[in-house]
């Protein structure tokens, strides 16, 4: 199940699978510690807060999300990620009361978004970045004894294309032996 | 007596406010773990400007010769402009991987 977490790569570590806590760090240098479940950068409040939502949603034992440092300017990407926890997004798919520019949801369903709101509890650190503060953030959200929520969910999958592998030997050299008819009547190398 | 002159032409960078948005899309390039990738998305246009992409296909290697490549064969028809701007972004996202530092993918 664990392989199904984190389905959209992107800029995030990850440290503990049952971790409650991901911490998304905004222009500011910050390592939390390894109790959370993952975390990374948010730089767009479009793709990067989809990338977020996605990967967030698909680890069902994280329950809290962290914000913290400066917010981006001109994108304000990290209080557009507030506003869609808080708001969720309008008919155009824009998230409600987002200050920043473009803050269009357009990969993923409302569904997912719905999701995203019911299981996650932002703690909006906009503005800190003392690592003190926000390493007792950390600590006081991962001991809070809330179960997961459900099931992993998986908004978006990214499916490997079946390639032929030149590099197999076995491929290049086999011999393959046919008869009359032109079917295949032996294969081997 | 000349047989045959060529034009020398100085090279001379396109202002970042002169580079034309490709209608075909556009790119998101990111280095992470032990490889790059590099994500495709069509625009999406809301009151005449691009607020946001459709994930069309993602691409992963190591090499930018080799993710060139792919995405010449996969995503035709882009300015030819874009296709040196990812050409010259995926070497420098190769050179950090390479030398495991930080990539950040630059303007056009």
């Amino acid at each position: 199940m664990k392989e199904d977490y984190y389905p959209w790569g992107g800029e995030f570590n990850t440290c503990s699978p049952d971790g409650r806590v991901a911490v998304v760090i905004l222009n500011i240098e910050y390592t939390p510690p390894n109790t959370v479940a993952i975390y990374g950068p948010l730089k767009t409040e479009n793709i990067g807060i989809e990338k977020i939502v996605a990967n967030v949603i698909s680890n069902p034992h994280i329950r809290y999300l962290i914000v913290c440092g400066d917010d981006i300017r001109g994108h304000r990407s990290g209080s557009s990620l507030v506003a869609l926890q808080k708001n969720g997004i309008d008919e155009q798919n824009k998230i409600i009361d987002a200050p920043g520019a473009i803050p269009y949801i357009e990969n993923l369903t409302m569904e997912a978004i719905d999701r995203f709101r019911n299981q996650i509890e932002i703690v909006d650190l906009l503005g800190i970045k003392d690592k003190g503060s926000i390493d007792k953030a950390v600590h006081d959200n991962t001991v809070k004894p809330v179960p997961p929520y459900g099931e992993p969910y998986i908004a978006i999958r990214i499916k490997p294309k079946t390639t032929v592998n030149l590099d197999d030997k076995r491929a290049l050299h086999s011999k393959i032996v046919m008869n009359y008819m032109g079917k295949v009547e032996k294969r081997g190398e | 007596m000349v047989d045959k002159e060529v034009p020398l032409i100085e090279a001379e960078k396109t202002p970042q406010k002169d580079v034309a948005l490709d209608p075909k899309g556009f790119f998101v390039i990111e280095v992470h773990g032990k490889e790059i990738r590099v994500e495709y998305y069509t625009n999406i246009y809301k009151e005449n400007r691009i607020v946001s992409g459709n994930l069309k296909k993602v691409f992963s290697g190591k090499k930018a010769d080799a993710l060139s490549d792919t995405i010449v064969e996969h995503v035709p028809g882009l300015r030819p402009e874009h296709y040196m701007y990812i050409g010259r972004e995926l070497q420098r996202a190769q050179c950090a991987l390479e030398k495991n530092k930080e990539y950040f993918q630059g303007g056009c």
